[in-house]
């Protein structure tokens, strides 16, 4: 039922008159809202659809780590790998997943289409900044402002032929930027058959199941009684009682639950605070009285994690 | 006081506030949120291991006393402007972001309304928290000195780690990014 949504939306974005607004709007002076949302839309299924390969820069501080992407859809499954250039050998790749899996995250920015005040656009203010240049590609640079203190702002510049997200800076409310992807070097021309990276780790879709069989009933018992508004459950419910994730389309965080650790005397050896690293953060809370802890992860405020992680209610047994 | 003004105090203790909360803040009842938000400074102290030296120390009664004579003078713009400006004195890093905030933020987009829309059906109101900010906080304030936060640093990091490498398992395929975004899990491992 999904999959049919998803063609919909699909042939309405690629019809005739896309590139031309793009470019009478963003060299018009005309800002407009639609150029914005048409673009993030593009940018939730190029990545998946295209073959390429790209070298990512990734800094968070200081700190500048690069990897290598490779991507490439062979008979409707997607072969993507992520190896990192410096440091230790970490590879990851991902083989497999239907191109046509549909996830809510990107369904949230694709069927509202820019309509003001609905959904997404109802969290986000959204400008088109102008022309940039990135990894020698041109690109369109969006400002996307959230309009409560529950999300991050992002200033991400989309590749204008293909909506590739070619560089992306997640900014905090006082607008310091906390982390940045930045493409260097992006090649559209690889074939379909390039071979992926060897002995890497592979990465499991375990969220999904697309197949339609009935999910077991779960075992979770808890679950957040608060969570900003305009973020909904990023995988079927009930699918998996260790953890439930939330998405309002940009931001993702995530929310699980472990048995309490407890030190020798008994007491929970679980001290409530929060870490944090570009940005991404968490928020750890004990529930002592449920036997349990409670950690919520996510590229939201601290003030998010913290707040969903403080509401956490457990049902009676 | 209610939920919303303890949820902007703590907004404002992060250094996450907005002109709304700011607001609501300096609309409140100041005695009750006076104390909260003492409250909320020693439990950051005591989570920090920091020293407990003026835990004791009220010294906004002085600032109020001042606030008061000021009062007299200038009248209650005067008073409120006085108080906006020791906020911003005090370093709290209360950035106004009047200029960022759509208009719809005060208006029928403001956060009460959940949006029930497709997938989950499962989202709840912003406000109907009773749950967030009272409790823990105060618990927090409560409990004996629990050591510092990063305490067992390695302990916390590495379940930081595992935690965010589960959920950026689920992330990638809704952030619009992908596999790019393994790079925050792996740029932290290879460390």
């Amino acid at each position: 039922m999904r999959l049919r949504l998803a063609v919909v939306a699909m042939s309405l974005m690629f019809g005739s008159g896309y590139a031309l607004s793009i470019e009478s709007e963003v060299e018009g002076q005309e800002v407009n809202a639609e150029v914005g949302s048409d673009l993030l839309n593009k940018m939730t299924h190029s990545h998946r659809e295209l073959n390429y390969r790209a070298i990512v820069s990734y800094q968070v501080g200081d700190q500048l780590s690069s990897y290598r992407i490779t991507h490439t859809v062979r008979d409707g499954k997607e072969f993507e790998s992520l190896e990192s250039l410096d440091g230790s050998h970490q590879d990851l790749v991902y083989h497999g997943h239907d191109i046509n899996c549909v996830h809510p995250g990107p369904q949230l920015i694709r069927l509202l289409g820019g309509e003001e005040e609905q959904g997404f656009y109802r969290y986000y203010d959204i400008d088109v900044k102008g022309a940039a240049r990135v990894a020698g590609r041109d690109a369109i640079t969006l400002m996307i402002r959230p309009r409560d203190v529950y999300r991050l702002g992002y200033k991400l510049s989309l590749d204008k032929e293909t909506g590739l997200l070619l560089r992306s800076d997640i900014v905090n409310q006082q607008s310091k930027v906390l982390e940045r992807f930045q493409y260097v070097m992006l090649d559209l021309n690889i074939p379909a058959d390039e071979p992926v990276v060897e002995d890497a780790k592979e990465v499991q879709h375990r969220n999904m199941r697309s197949d339609g069989t009935p999910v077991r009933p779960s075992l979770r018992t808890w679950r957040p009684m608060w969570i900003p508004a305009g973020f909904t459950l990023a995988q079927p419910a009930n699918n998996d009682e260790a953890g439930m994730t939330y998405t309002d389309g940009l931001a993702v965080m995530s929310v699980f639950v472990e048995p309490l650790i407890k030190t020798e005397d008994g007491s929970p050896a679980i001290v409530e605070g929060g870490m944090r690293r570009g940005a991404s953060v968490s928020y750890t809370v004990a529930f002592p009285e449920h036997e349990s802890f409670a950690t919520v992860v996510g590229e939201v405020p601290m003030l998010t994690a913290k707040q969903v992680a403080k509401s956490l209610s457990w049902a009676a047994p | 006081m209610s939920d919303i003004v303890r949820e902007s105090l703590s907004a404002l203790m992060d250094g996450e506030t907005n002109e709304l909360e700011l607001r609501r803040i300096l609309s409140a009842d100041q005695e009750v949120v006076r104390r909260e938000w003492a409250e909320l400074h020693r439990a950051q102290d005591l989570m920090k291991g920091g020293e407990q030296r003026f835990a004791g120390l009220d010294i906004s009664s002085r600032v109020m006393a001042e606030i008061a004579n000021d009062h007299e003078v200038g009248g209650t713009t005067g008073w409120k402007q006085v108080i906006s400006g020791l906020a911003v004195a005090a370093s709290v890093a209360a950035v106004v972001v009047v200029g960022s905030l759509g208009g719809n933020m005060f208006g029928d987009s403001s956060p009460t309304l959940a949006d029930n829309n497709g997938m989950s059906g499962r989202v709840y109101p912003a406000q109907a928290s009773a749950a967030v900010g009272g409790v823990a906080v105060s618990a927090q304030a409560q409990g004996s000195p629990a050591g510092p936060l990063l305490n067992d640093d390695a302990e916390a990091r590495k379940r930081f780690e595992a935690y965010l490498r589960k959920h950026t398992d689920r992330a990638a395929f809704n952030n619009g990014q992908g596999m790019v975004s393994y790079a925050r899990v792996v740029s932290q491992e290879s460390k």
